[in-house]
């Protein structure tokens, strides 16, 4: 048993990095960070490969890694290395990341997202870009459903009224 | 104005699965019909559906940035550490914690959010639901301003052109006379992708608002003219022939509608 859950995992990461990483930008707002929380999570990922499921989804159970990884250890770091507070109009979207010159429009879903605190970020991230449910999102999370839900609510929110602030100029 | 006050019966959360597709056949029926007729309600639904974004289409682009060569790179340097014992619940107290754990869920001992879902929520936790076309268009022209697509227009050698072009990818002829509208003036033509198929948009200028007419062949059935909101706009769209047609902007309805007609009238 434990070897058919280890091959799981090994086999199912290389699939899943480029997503993973892309969590990791959604979360961390650096590029290199999201590299740290990725290999964070790889290694986590095999250490524990005997509590992964067999049957159930490899992506969502390295989510969730990534996530506590984020969390509880990689997070506070960045924040004592002085990323501090920065004015969502003028930070770079994802420092170190080309900036996708040819597409304004995706610029700009990219720049309002990315402009949310963090809980609505990564509920809107996972619901409406991962694709999965509340009940799925909120598992990765680790937060109830009716979070999930009042998070999306506000966010909405918060991106109309960014759109109306720029009909208005 | 409406004359009850279910508005207040709903909440956000509701509202929110609504629009997202996710409540069971019925009450997604039951909020549709309230908010045909409750203002208030269809307020507060417009002001969660002006948040609408072209979401996974942006964030799919940032998939292509990623570092793959290192990535890989790093997770085949990653020493494999095979588990010497299974962790889990093999000590005592792990094992009553669990058991504990079991007898909440089951006898519901903890009521709210925190175990149990609304009763409205279907048990199939169903994703997100797929976006159609014009509810994608919606997302991306919520995002237009007149400074948006300033560097997109041509002058008339390159509208002409662009005519040309759309007619021959879709299928549909389209002329400067064809497109011109008196009250709003033309700007120029594109083919967009949706789903694979090309989406031909129009795009033109109100005053300050940008309007798009766009066509896609989605072999539906004829219909005439239906006007819906969607991320805070209006829009008039139309089937004929197999071919579908959608007017939208930020303006108000009566005067997309008078423009639509024309439109409808030369395309069909």
């Amino acid at each position: 048993m434990t070897e058919a859950q280890l091959k799981a995992v090994k086999d199912g990461l290389p699939t899943l990095l480029e997503r993973l990483w892309r969590y990791g930008l959604v979360l961390s707002k650096d590029s290199t960070a999201a590299e740290d929380l990725v290999q964070a999570t790889c290694v986590r990922a095999l250490e524990r490969s005997t509590q992964f499921e067999m049957g159930t989804s490899l992506d969502r159970w390295l989510f969730t890694i990534l996530n506590s990884i984020w969390k509880n250890d990689l997070r506070s770091q960045k924040v004592r290395q002085g990323q501090g507070f920065a004015d969502p109009e003028t930070e770079l979207i994802f420092d170190g990341v080309q900036e996708i010159e040819t597409n304004i429009l995706a610029t700009q879903v990219l720049t309002d997202v990315q402009a949310l605190p963090e809980a609505q970020r990564e509920t809107v991230f996972l619901v409406y870009v991962e694709g999965w449910s509340y009940k799925q999102a909120a598992e990765v999370l680790e937060v109830p459903v009716g979070t999930i839900m009042s998070r999306l609510a506000t966010a909405r929110t918060k991106l109309g009224q960014l759109q109306e602030n720029r009909r208005q100029y | 104005m409406s004359e009850n006050n279910n508005h207040n019966v709903i909440s956000d959360e509701q509202l929110i699965g609504y629009i997202d597709g996710v409540l069971g056949p019925q009450e997604h029926a039951r909020i549709a019909q309230l908010l045909e007729h409750d203002d208030l309600l269809r307020q507060r639904y417009d002001v969660f559906e002006a948040g609408s974004r072209p979401f996974k289409e942006a964030f799919d682009l940032i998939l292509d940035q990623a570092p793959h060569a290192r990535l890989q790179a790093m997770l085949d340097d990653t020493d494999v550490v095979v588990p010497l014992r299974r962790r889990g619940f093999g000590v005592p107290q792990m094992a009553m914690a669990a058991s504990l754990l079991l007898a909440v869920f089951a006898g519901g001992l903890v009521a709210g959010n925190e175990f149990e879902l609304p009763s409205w929520v279907p048990k199939s936790q169903a994703p997100v639901k797929a976006k159609g076309w014009r509810q994608t268009v919606a997302e991306y022209q919520s995002l237009y301003t007149k400074e948006t697509l300033a560097g997109l227009w041509g002058g008339e050698q390159q509208q002409v052109a662009g005519l040309k072009r759309v007619s021959g990818r879709i299928g549909v002829e389209f002329s400067l006379a064809k497109v011109a509208l008196a009250k709003a003036s033309f700007k120029g033509a594109r083919i967009l992708t949706f789903k694979g198929k090309p989406l031909v948009q129009l795009a033109y200028l109100q005053g300050e608002q940008p309007l798009a007419f766009c066509v896609l062949k989605t072999g539906q059935a004829d219909h005439g003219a239906r006007l819906e909101r969607r991320v805070n706009q209006n829009i008039v769209h139309w089937t004929k022939d197999g071919f579908s047609y959608m007017l939208i902007g930020a303006v108000p309805k009566d005067d997309l509608d008078q423009l639509a007609k024309v439109l409808e009238q030369r395309f069909s």
